[in-house]
């Protein structure tokens, strides 16, 4: 068998079925058929649910997971009134190909009897209990909804939940196995059970059926015969014409469903029956993270709800990712991606394993893709495996949703910015279709505010998403994923003395990304083609700049495990990009001048052809069954701007098993980057430039203090070679050189998590980083402009404390953020001197980088209200940013001979309110 | 004093960006203390014939001297001391290239250093004298280069023998505690041709005004100053300066070579200052701004009168001064008066 923690991935969607009492008793009244209520007696309730302490750890059987096969079982748990398993039997036979399902079985009853569980209660004394319990199998790259990433999870601990479970418990004694009567039993009544708000088919539900005891033998004991609903929600009532029943139909994540009737005649019509049924508040399905595959010291995952409950984020899950240690905050809220305290562009944005150039629309605009269609979103903030590449400090890896849906839903989202829409639903053919949308009105509203005659700037953007995917068998899954967005922004304004300003400027993308998944004899494959088309656009006066691209990417990756200890993974990730760049843009003369000159209206074009090739592969050995042990090695060739370049890129990562969920973690690495194309440019840059170079150094312990709450600390120290630097020398040539690979730079911190994992109605974390990143300059020809000492970068953020919480109570979300963060370096301004030739003061500046501004802090609230009715769910939200209205600086703005300064607040209280539909 | 007059809905304006809050600063176009508001030298620039310096050993022209005449008003200085100190340094390549961020690419205007001298400058003046009946300090001095500064200056800036050599030249102006630094170039240039003629500074010789866009421009005299009502406006334009074509070296960067280039007309650029009231735009230009779609280049400008009342007995005459510079460290300065009542 393979242990958990050597798997590539698993996938154990742990739920509670139902939750049986241990003895059924009945007070019935002589009713009508049809729904009544319950007894009139009181009636022993469920006051607390069983809840898991420990585990599940299940292990995969080794021969499944090569072969990609995936399983649900479900069991039947007894708990005696110390919460120790007593027994345990699978009632819902492994799903499984291939003749392994009794491993599968094996497995998952061994996974919940070494769990630890917390004993129920009923009218608040420990009973025994019995319940219904599911460990889903999944292999990676074949994992559905709520597969996240890290080793461990957890399992909702109850609480809320008993609140509603009232059907009748009988004394605290051992349930005894089910007996139906076998007599005269016939399907007398049917119904469908369905998710109140979604009117989703609610499958697996227990349906008992409590038969009234035979009044003429004293003592006699209700009997139940039990059932469970199919993958429509249908049921079907047994029993004897003329009976007295009880139907209780339970999920466990649901409130039950408790009818009271009479059978009718065996002749007559059957009793039918529609059960609508309210999620709980508490979310029982619980989200067990897959096991880390190894091949990166540091990565933070986030999964539902997480994405979307995070106050401060307005329900966007991609800024959700911005209160991870190691992304620096941006200021004024910017949707920049700012991973210790590197520049953007040295972080890498994927979608489904493609580079996009974007992730946010503009300024404090939302994510360009709708938070319906994201899975999972992984956070690398350095030391990333070797599928990824081209970029120097950290990694973002989008996972949207590819299972397939077998019933419509759709959502509708209205707030203070945009409004968007998003359908889902099978469409035949075993072909399932996903669609989103949103667009901006700020436009609209804001000239209603704004002072007339005013400057109006108002951004103006919109996306899309489309979705066609098909299951073609459990190991085998196509679809076509299909986004853009566009973000625009015009400016408008007229004053006679100068002259009219019209201004536009666009940036926009679309891809479309295909997916062929497949496993077969121990073998996965996940091919991925795709294209993109990007543009940006700006236009003022004389000024316009346009630029285009047709990107194409192909990536394959397979996967192959021998035997326990032993998996091998190898890819390719290519991207070719055909450029296409048109400036008329005013460019300072390349000659000395000393006043303001008229600057020439260059025609600047460009047509690149930029392939980027790379292969990778790496090994996931277990030395030792605690000891996991995963070189890699990445080869990209570069041919940017019509230069060639190669980079070979060994990394290692080490994970040991110090003990049961504690890990001590190391990992080292070399990581290639491009300079930009304009740094490459022969006329504007220095095509002579080599590629960046960073190293990166990491070591780190996690430990899971429970199943839902868990610490990860890293420290790291990172060093960067050859950043372009300004030079403005001779060149070799005689000419000036642009730039010279003067530039280096150093990080090192240390960054911790800990975090609460979703778990009933709770989910929160602390995140804190404190880190250092620096940068100086040397003078390696001699002859260059003068070395520097280390010095700070634009974005160093010394100590960046981030502390959320969110909590459900009933149809209530309250949820809280606060933040505290170093400022960001200054420059300390002096004074002013004069340029009399220029008629420009100029700042006298100190050391740079050797002030900071004040520190930021931040407190975020959001309040959500649900209502569900029968067949949607509407919700209100307010979250409100800033909420005590702290002023934190962001710049400074001078006087014009810099005697005076003034700081420019960062954003002020912000509420926004949103509404949102689901069906 | 730096405060914030913010009256748009903050909520807005921070959520979008749109609109600033902007401190009430002190506007640069009202002299209101001590100020050097430009500099002339006379020459601007000097040619060297580098062939025949080459054929020689030496530079067999003559140096000129150079006269420089900085504009200093010190308008409630009550005729006290202000203190002059002039020196002259080499241009140093590496000062703006170690600006910014050091991510830019360096181009010909990034050698050019954008601060004063440093340790090691040559004084040329170090005077004091009190400022005039009319706010100006009336100083003047002489700066001869050298040979051995200008070789010194050549071994500093690379670039210069071939792209033009500019000489830094600091000015620190002191009154009271009050201390102004400031610094202009001389441009030491190779004669590209025979007749390749030196820059020549611009000059402003009139005036004129008028109420409203819609008006006839008038002559504005500075010995009858118009008389401009407390809170009202005026506009005032300048006669044009001519603006020279003139030949300078270059660098072509997609051929890698240095080739003279030929400018066919130089851009000026007008700025405007008052002791009280202030100037909209501060500065006009021929060279109007390339993001604008339907630019005016009428060389005009807003005089914004004070509102508040003089108290009696107090001068209503308000100085105006305007610098006119060209692109290569030309610059001349003209004086006007208004009153305002």
């Amino acid at each position: 068998m393979v242990n958990t923690s050597s798997l590539l991935a698993i996938a154990a969607v742990a739920c509670f079925a139902t939750v049986r009492p241990a003895q059924a008793q009945g007070d019935f009244q002589q009713r009508r058929p049809g729904p009544v209520d319950a007894g009139a007696r009181p009636t022993p309730t469920l006051t607390r649910p069983p809840r898991v302490i420990t585990g599940p750890n299940p292990t995969y059987p080794p021969a499944a997971l090569a072969a990609g096969l995936i399983a649900d079982v479900t069991m039947q748990v007894d708990l005696d009134a110390a919460g120790q398993v007593t027994n345990v039997k699978v009632t819902g036979p492994a799903r499984a190909d291939g003749g392994v399902a009794t491993e599968f079985d094996d497995a998952a009853m061994a996974a919940v009897r070494a769990m630890q569980w917390g004993a129920a209660e009923i009218d608040n004394v420990p009973a025994p209990i019995r319940f219904e319990y599911t460990l889903r199998f999944r292999p990676p790259r074949l994992v559905p909804v709520g597969d996240g990433g890290g080793s461990d999870g957890g399992v909702s601990d109850g609480g809320a939940a008993s609140d509603a479970l009232t059907s009748q418990v009988g004394d605290t004694a051992p349930a005894p196995d089910l007996a139906p009567r076998a007599p005269a039993i016939f399907p007398l009544g049917r119904g469908v059970l369905r998710e109140r708000g979604t009117r989703d088919p609610l499958e697996s539900a227990d349906v008992r059926v409590i038969r009234a005891p035979d009044p003429s033998t004293p003592g006699a004991e209700p009997a139940e015969l039990t059932s469970t609903t199919d993958g429509e929600g249908r049921f079907v009532v047994e029993g004897a014409p003329g009976e007295r029943v009880r139907v209780v139909i339970a999920t466990g994540q649901h409130e039950p469903c408790i009818r009271e009737f009479v059978l009718p005649a065996a002749d007559a019509t059957p009793v039918e029956l529609t059960c609508l049924v309210k999620r709980l508040a508490i979310n029982y399905e619980t989200v067990v993270e897959a096991p880390r595959k190894g091949e990166e010291v540091t990565r933070h995952s986030l999964s539902q709800p997480e994405l979307t409950s995070v106050p401060g984020t307005f329900g966007d899950p991609l800024r959700a990712i911005q209160n991870l240690p190691g992304i620096s905050r941006a200021p004024y809220g910017l949707g920049l991606l700012l991973v210790r305290g590197a520049s953007p562009q040295d972080s890498g944005v994927y979608i489904d394993g493609h580079k996009v150039p974007l992730l946010y629309h503009f300024a404090v605009g939302p994510s360009i893709l709708t938070p319906d269609l994201i899975e999972r979103i992984d956070f690398y903030p350095g030391g990333f495996g070797v599928r990824y590449g081209r970029a120097s400090a950290g990694v973002i890896d989008v996972a949207t949703r590819t299972d397939p849906v077998k019933r419509f839903h759709g959502a509708a989202d209205v707030d203070f910015l945009d409004a968007g829409a998003y359908l889902e639903g099978p469409i035949g053919g075993g072909y399932s279709m996903a669609a989103g949308a949103r667009r901006s009105y700020i436009d609209t509203l804001l000239p209603l505010v704004l002072p007339e005659g005013e400057t109006v700037a108002a951004p103006v953007y919109w996306d899309y998403q489309a979705r066609i995917s098909r299951s073609i068998s459990p190991s085998e899954r196509i679809s076509v994923f299909a986004f853009g967005s566009r973000d625009s922004l015009e400016v408008l304004s007229s004053d006679p003395d100068s002259g009219s300003l019209d201004l536009g400027t666009s940036v926009m993308l679309h891809r479309v990304i295909g997916t062929w998944t497949k496993a077969w004899d121990g073998w996965t494959s996940r091919l991925s083609p795709s294209y993109g088309f990007d543009s940006v656009g700006f236009r003022a006066g004389t000024v316009d700049a346009d630029g285009s691209a047709h990107v194409f990417g192909l990536r394959e990756e397979v996967t192959k495990s021998f035997g326990d200890s032993f998996s091998i993974v190898a890819g390719l990730d290519n991207e070719l990009r055909f450029d296409r760049v048109a400036f008329n843009v005013p460019l300072p003369p390349e000659r000395r001048t000393f006043g303001r000159t008229r600057r020439t209206i260059t025609d600047i074009s460009r047509k690149l052809s930029n392939l980027g090739v790379a292969g990778y592969a790496e090994v996931l050995w277990d030395v030792v069954p605690r000891l996991r042990v995963v070189p890699g090695i990445r080869f990209d060739w570069f041919h940017y701007s019509a230069t060639d370049k190669i980079s070979v890129d060994p990394r290692l990562v080490t994970r040991l098993e110090l003990a049961e969920g504690t890990f001590m973690k190391g990992g080292l690495g070399l990581f290639h980057q491009p300079p930009t194309p304009q740094q490459l440019d022969p006329q504007f840059g220095t095509p002579t430039l080599p590629l960046i170079t960073a190293q990166q150094f990491h070591y780190g312990v996690e430990h899971a203090f429970s199943p839902a709450i868990a610490i990860d600390g890293t420290v790291y120290y990172m060093r960067k070679l050859d950043l372009p630097r300004t030079s403005g020398r001779r060149a070799a040539d005689g000419g000036v050189e642009r730039y010279a690979p003067d530039g280096r730079g150093r990080g090192y911190g240390f960054e911790v998590l800990l975090k609460h994992r979703p778990t009933g109605n709770f989910f929160g974390w602390v995140a804190y980083s404190i880190s250092r990143t620096e940068e100086r300059r040397r003078n390696t020809r001699g002859d260059g402009p003068p070395a520097t000492p280390y010095r700070p970068t634009l974005f160093d953020q010394t100590h960046n404390l981030t502390a959320l919480a969110s909590r459900t109570v009933g149809d209530w979300e309250f949820g809280a953020r606060f933040r505290l963060v170093s400022g960001l370096p200054q420059t300390p301004i002096l004074g002013g001197e004069y340029d009399a030739d220029q008629n420009d003061w100029d700042p006298v500046q100190g050391e740079p980088g050797s002030v900071r501004r004040q520190t930021f802090h931040q407190l975020d609230l959001r309040v959500e209200k649900n209502f569900i009715f029968e067949a949607w769910r509407f919700a209100v939200y307010l979250d409100v940013q800033n909420v005590y209205n702290a002023e934190n600086p962001e710049a400074n703005v001078n006087d014009y001979r810099f005697r005076q300064t003034a700081p420019v607040r960062g954003l002020p209280i912000l509420p926004i309110l949103g509404m949102r539909g689901r069906f | 004093m730096a405060m914030f007059a913010c009256a748009r809905p903050l909520l807005l304006v921070a959520a979008f960006g749109l609109l600033a809050c902007t401190p009430r600063f002190e506007n640069a176009t009202t002299v209101i203390d001590l100020r050097l508001l430009g500099v002339k030298a006379e020459p601007p620039e000097i040619l060297i014939d580098l062939a025949a310096a080459a054929a020689a050993g030496t530079i067999t022209d003559p140096l000129p001297p150079v006269v420089l005449t900085p504009l200093i008003v010190d308008p409630k200085g009550a005729a006290r001391p202000v203190q002059i100190r002039v020196e002259a340094c080499p241009n140093d390549p590496d000062e703006a290239i170690m600006g910014g961020m050091g991510m830019r690419p360096g181009m010909v205007g990034d050698t050019v250093s954008d601060r004063p001298c440093g340790d090691g400058a040559v004084l040329i003046a170090d005077a004091s004298l009190p400022a005039g009946p009319d706010g100006t300090v009336p100083f003047e001095t002489t700066f001869t280069p050298t040979l051995p500064f200008l070789i010194e200056a050549a071994r500093a800036d690379p670039l210069g023998v071939e792209l033009g050599l500019p000489v830094r030249i600091t000015f620190t102006v002191k009154a009271g505690d009050e201390t102004v630094r400031s610094f202009k170039r001389i441009l030491f240039s190779q004669r590209l041709s025979p007749d390749h003629q030196p820059n020549q500074n611009p000059v402003v010789t009139r005036f004129f005004m008028r109420q409203r866009r819609e008006d006839p421009r008038e002559p504005l005299d500075a010995t009858m100053p118009p008389v401009v009502p407390r809170g009202t406006s005026l506009r005032i334009a300048v006669a044009p300066a001519v603006a020279e074509a003139y030949s300078a070296r270059a660098f072509n960067a997609t051929e890698r070579r240095f080739y003279t280039e030929r400018v066919p007309e130089e851009t000026l650029r007008y700025s405007f200052y008052a002791t009280r009231g202030i100037f909209a735009p501060s500065s006009v230009s021929n060279d109007p701004s390339p993001l604008l779609t339907n630019p005016t280049t009428d060389l005009e400008t807003t005089y914004e009168a004070p509102g508040e009342a003089l108290p009696p007995g107090a001068d209503p005459h308000v100085d105006v001064f305007v610098v006119v510079r060209d692109e290569r460290a030309g610059a001349s300065f003209t004086r006007t008066r208004l009153r305002v009542e």
